[in-house]
């Protein structure tokens, strides 16, 4: 039976490849999100991605396609009138007619031949003709105005086709969907457009289904297929993955830069037979990209887009080389530098802006509530400095962009030949903002503006810091470094009690920040990890917030009552261990003849000092040192009196209530 | 030169079928490499045609061409050509060139490239420009 099982489980893999498909089981890796942050498979995440420089938020207006549109098909003139698939097509451009065919043409997988088997007839199908014969009304029959028009637009300018008719095992793709992949190329520079080669595939493979062998981690590949692993994920790791392709895709088109010499000896990738292999000291952003350096390219393509400055600071060689040979210059580490729009026009807008907005600023309380409201995103980095602060007061003053009249903004830019178009003023706002930071406020505003924002946002961090600290050291909580404080207290802490307790605490709070630091790095529940770190915040800068928090910490712990009551239940611990010390050593002292006559000195030196080195250690101090403040007591006490005298309970208790 | 090389082809082809697009596939390699057949050739005379190898390891010799480590990789059983893996550095040839079954393609996971296996022959296609990237020959 078990060999029947066994060989059947084995057979549900025996299928040709892309022309046939497996079930996936449901319910298969659903927090995408999650794995892809344990495992860094991602150079940007959720947050990296939405404040991206120049980041496409929108997708082009319909307005805005249709005018690209008319200019990509007035390229070749004339009209023509051709039946396409049972559509009759009259006095349409040629080069609409040729778009139209690339979305309605059956092929196989991969776009190498047609499958006049699977071809549908449209006019059949969705009654295009009689009231429609031009190309922009047959595609809104098919998929909607919207739909329609996008994937024209995306065939037209970045020429991939995104029809489930136009490739084999494909679905269609959803509104928003459809949205992801056309934000992601909108995120291209100028030169890289187009990325696609001829008519490419950028499809949904048929939902429910991937491709025999495949993982069910894969979320598409440089084919482009996108699978429902995708389609799962959030929207701005869609769009992450979508890019990641279009970059693989960019390798190729540049003349196979990504096995470049120039590129594999930047991580010293070399090959033997069909495995790759690194340099030992080569530099990766994410674990995906350490595969081969084909993935090395397109995760540090996409890494460079959307998470620059980390990626620059971890990686500079691999950082300058794409500049150079992908990017041509062009770095998106700041809206300015990105924007393409003119740096001069940007400075005359505003020039003009900068009065109103000095009025807008002055009104603005500047608090940590307003700084988390507008700043959260670009505070990820601590200490606070002067770029940082600069950053936040672009975000403070494009919030008071925004409260500005639209019409009367947007005027502003269209007079300056910046741009009236919708899907570019977001971008060109954000560019706007940064340029009015940095050429300054008037002085008086502008120090204001600093200092409010440097004090806010340290007390940000602070709130943050302090929110952390513990409100109680008992065991409830479960945190690393204050569980085992009672250990602590009978073991390495014990003789600090001699000393006071400031060293008690002392020793404590050493304890705990030093089991804090083991345990962080390692992601337990430590008290330095329930502090709540924005989010994007790189390791560096978490690792500095730390230090100030342990410095904090360790002020609270020493300066309040927090470890007051161990203290004081662990310091009568000792003093019972020290009365009981005092008994087992007296017994025998008296006994001895004599010690009645002896001078002070010697007796008090020789009244507790006994063989018993490793209990007199334990309890008293850590080395065979005397037990601390007896010698000068005992000796004034024995010096009272002319003979030597048994000290009393009474005795000892007044010692001990001035030694501990 | 021509003569040897006309009876490796024919050889080849006698292997393949004539008119196999396998056959046609090695047409494509560099001239030194067309000599290379598994089963046959024996390491002395690999030696000899492409000179000594840039790195061996166990019954493997690796050769970098063109800036490419390891360009070619060749493997050896008892000291004769058991298979080798070339990838293209230059002249890659246009898929659309043999007489191929695209539909015996998939893609290779973690790559920009399809790729076709059988029990002679393993190849990588770069979909983008449809042209062959690498060749594992095994037969």
């Amino acid at each position: 039976m078990k060999a029947l099982l066994l060989i059947s489980l084995l057979t549900l893999d025996l299928y040709a490849a892309d022309g046939c498909k497996i079930e996936v089981e449901k319910n298969q890796f659903q927090d995408v999100e999650a794995l892809g942050k344990h495992l860094e498979w991602h150079g940007a995440d959720n947050s990296q991605m939405q404040k991206a420089a120049c980041k496409t938020l929108a997708t082009p207006s319909l307005e805005e396609m249709r005018s690209f549109l008319n200019k990509f098909t007035s390229k070749t003139k004339g009209t023509a009138s051709q039946n396409v698939y049972g559509v009759s097509l009259e006095k349409e451009s040629p080069a609409m007619i040729d778009l139209f065919k690339k979305l309605t043409t059956a092929k196989d997988g991969f776009g190498f031949f047609e499958e006049k088997e699977n071809q549908k007839n449209f006019q059949k199908e969705f009654s295009i003709n009689p009231e429609c014969k031009k190309v922009d009304c047959a595609v809104t029959k098919i998929w909607g105005e919207e739909q329609g028009i996008k994937m024209l637009y995306i065939l037209a300018k970045h020429n991939f086709n995104t029809s489930e008719y136009a490739f084999s095992n494909s679905d269609r793709l959803k509104s928003d969907e459809l949205d992801d992949i056309l934000m992601a190329m909108e995120d291209l520079p100028k030169h890289l457009i187009p990325v696609g080669a001829t008519n490419q595939r950028f499809t949904h493979f048929s939902r429910g289904y991937k491709l025999k062998n495949q993982s069910d981690r894969v979320a598409a590949n440089a084919v482009v297929m996108l699978f429902d692993t995708w389609s799962n994920e959030p929207r701005f790791e869609r769009q992450y993955s979508a890019f990641h392709e279009i970059s693989h895709n960019i390798g190729s088109r540049l003349g196979r830069l990504d096995e470049s010499p120039g590129w594999l000896k930047l991580s010293g990738w070399v090959k033997k037979g069909d495995d790759w292999s690194k340099g030992d000291k080569a530099c990766f952003f994410t674990q995906y990209s350490m595969g081969n350096p084909f993935e090395d390219f397109a995760e540090s393509l996409s890494t460079y887009r959307y998470n620059p400055k980390d990626f620059k600071k971890k990686c500079p060689e691999k950082y300058n080389f794409i500049k150079e040979k992908v990017f041509k210059g062009i770095e998106y580490t700041s809206n300015q530098t990105c924007s393409e729009l003119p740096l001069q026009k940007l400075q005359d807008a505003a020039d003009q802006l900068i009065p109103e907005i000095e009025k807008e600023i002055a009104k603005l309380t500047i608090d940590p509530a307003l700084i988390k409201e507008k700043c959260q995103g670009t505070l990820t980095t601590y200490p606070v400095d002067e770029t940082v602060a600069g950053e936040c007061e672009a975000e403070l003053i494009k919030g008071q962009l925004n409260k500005l009249d639209p019409e009367a903004m947007k005027a502003v830019l269209v007079k300056n030949g910046l741009t009236g178009d919708t899907n570019k003023m977001e971008r060109a706002i954000s560019a706007l903002a940064e340029t009015i930071q940095t050429r300054g406020l008037s002085p008086e505003l502008s120090g204001q503006l600093r200092a409010s924002v440097l004090k806010a946002s340290d007390n940000y961090f602070n709130d943050i810091i302090q929110a952390a600290l513990p409100k109680k050291t008992d065991k409830s909580d479960g945190l690393v470094g204050v569980r085992n404080l009672d250990f602590q207290l009978s073991t390495s802490c014990r003789v600090e009690h001699w000393k006071g307790e400031a060293a008690v605490k002392k020793c404590l709070s050493d304890y705990i920040i030093k089991d804090d630091k083991t345990w962080s790095q390692f992601g337990s529940k430590t008290l330095s990890n329930s502090m709540a770190f924005p989010e994007g915040m790189s390791k560096e800068s978490k690792e500095a917030l730390r230090e100030k928090y342990y410095a904090e910490l360790e002020k609270a712990l020493l300066e309040s009552d927090l470890l007051s009551a161990k203290v004081s239940a662990a310091k009568e611990e000792v003093r019972k261990q020290a009365k009981d010390y005092f008994k087992r050593t007296e017994y025998n002292f008296y006994k001895e003849k004599d010690w009645k006559k002896m001078e002070p000195a010697d007796f008090c030196k020789k009244l507790y000092n006994t063989p018993d080195d490793y209990y007199r250690k334990y309890v008293f101090v850590s080395s065979s040192e005397e037990i601390p403040g007896f010698q000068t007591w005992c000796e004034q006490r024995q010096g009272e009196k002319k003979k030597r005298f048994q000290f009393s309970e009474d005795d000892l208790n007044e010692w001990l209530k001035q030694a501990l | 030169m021509m003569k040897t090389l006309a009876i490796v082809l024919a050889l080849i082809g006698s292997v393949y079928g004539s008119e196999s697009w396998k056959a046609q596939v090695y047409k494509t390699f560099p001239k030194p490499l067309q000599k290379l057949i598994p089963g046959k050739t024996s390491q002395k005379d690999v030696e000899k045609n492409l000179g000594k190898a840039s790195l061996v390891e166990k019954n493997k010799q690796y050769y970098e061409l063109d800036q490419l480590k390891y360009a070619l990789e060749v493997t050896y059983n008892n000291q004769v050509v058991k298979e080798f893996s070339y990838t293209y550095t230059q002249n890659q040839p246009d898929f659309s060139e043999f007489k191929m079954d695209p539909k015996l393609l998939s893609p290779d996971e973690g790559t920009r490239f399809l790729k076709y296996s059988d029990k002679e022959i393993d190849l990588l296609v770069d979909l983008a420009s449809k042209k062959i990237y690498s060749v594992r020959v095994k037969k």
